[in-house]
């Protein structure tokens, strides 16, 4: 190999080094919806949203559906934490004190996605 | 960083170029002629022959159109899967691929119109959907009818229609024609599917919500969310080629009728 194709090689697979290095990495954060109901509360801090994986025992007044999806390499406890953070996110702009799990999906297949569906609710507190 | 046929193209046209700017260099400091014919090493020779044709290629395909091939139902009756469609690339801005940065506006989504944009949870994925809400718009959707700032959007009955949907499954599908802000155009609607009500969501700055035709099998943003202005990748024009990779005879592969449709 002559010293100019040598040159030539080198230099330019650096350059393609470089093209990966400035490439934008993938944002894994979560993504979503609330669809809100008729009738919504004013807007909450997400800090007083709970989530209910059983419907409470109480008359709930249902505020909106909420709709998250992440992306991940390895499903863990932070991934989860992300969701739920976003899904309490949501929730308060309605004003939903709690949201009811109705899907948590992990999608292992092609996608690699977490899909979670809630029904966003004000559960009155217990006096 | 997600690995992609444009990613790919790009590292190809980068290495090409830079061994011919590096030949060029040489040959500028040896004094020799560098469109001179003559037998140069294999890497510089083929760098040489595929730089403009890739660059070119990477150009059109990333300023001007692009060809997609529709893999779901999510979009029917008006494209379905199988349907090969040509985007205009530069329709919603001229924007350099990969770092999707917006080089130069051209003009804004609008209600009604078909567009291309990445999956905003996953950008490996493109997804084809129509702009149902631009940014300000008010939308509900009440027993499977649209309403957007309040004003409902007509639909009127056409047919029943009975076909194969994404899942293999034998589906009846009520067909209606929706008039979307003056733009009419049909859709799928599932009679036995819950209607799942929403009331006055307010697109955010910036952001777009879009629906599939298929108001009941579309993963869409009732799903997923809005997409961000920078996701969008183009405008669909037309469909240039049809597969129907379900035909019963090898002749009825390419469904003909549907060739040219304006979208």
């Amino acid at each position: 190999m002559n010293f100019r194709v040598l040159i030539c090689t080198v230099l330019a697979l650096l350059s393609v080094c470089a093209v990966f290095l400035l490439a934008p990495t993938q944002d894994f954060s979560p993504k979503g919806i609330l669809l809100p109901a008729e009738k919504v509360f004013p807007p909450i801090s997400a800090d007083q949203v709970t989530i209910y994986t059983q419907a409470p025992q109480a008359h709930v007044t249902q505020l909106g559906v909420v709709r998250v999806e992440v992306e991940f390499h390895t499903l863990n406890e932070q991934t989860k934490e992300m969701l739920f953070q976003k899904v309490k996110e949501m929730a308060a702009t309605v004003g939903a004190n709690g949201v009811i799990v109705t899907m948590l999906v992990p999608d292992d297949g092609v996608r690699h996605m977490l899909t979670f569906i809630g029904n966003a609710v004000f559960v009155p507190s217990k006096r | 960083m997600t690995i992609d046929f444009p990613l790919i193209l790009l590292c190809v046209i980068v290495f090409s170029g830079v061994v011919v700017l590096i030949d060029f260099i040489f040959c500028l400091c040896r004094h020799e002629s560098f469109l001179e014919k003559k037998k140069r090493p294999l890497i510089i020779e083929y760098s040489r022959a595929f730089f403009p044709v890739l660059l070119l290629v990477f150009c059109i395909r990333s300023f001007l159109i692009q060809p997609y091939r529709v893999p779901t139902g999510s979009l029917e009756p008006t494209v379905m899967p199988g349907d090969f469609i040509l985007v205009n690339q530069y329709h919603y801005g001229v924007r350099f691929p990969i770092w999707d940065k917006k080089i130069m506006s051209v003009g804004e989504p609008e209600t009604g119109q078909i567009a291309l944009f990445y999956y905003p949870v996953d950008h490996a994925l493109t997804f084809v959907k129509r702009v149902i809400g631009v940014p300000g718009d008010r939308i509900s959707y009440i027993n499977k009818t649209l309403y957007i700032n309040g004003k409902k959007q007509p639909k009127t009955f056409v047919d029943d229609v009975t076909r194969l949907n994404d899942f293999g499954q034998l589906v009846t599908y009520q067909k209606y024609q929706e008039d979307l802000n003056g733009v009419k155009h049909d859709i799928f609607v599932r009679p036995d599917a819950p209607a799942v009500n929403f009331y006055n969501v307010i697109v955010p700055k910036n952001e777009y919500f879009m629906m599939g035709d298929n108001r009941d099998e579309s993963d869409d943003s009732r799903y997923w969310g809005f997409v961000p202005e920078h996701d969008l990748v183009g405008h669909a024009l037309f469909i240039w080629m049809s597969w129907n990779s379900d035909a019963a005879h090898w002749y009825d592969d390419i469904r003909w009728n549907r060739i040219g449709d304006k979208l």
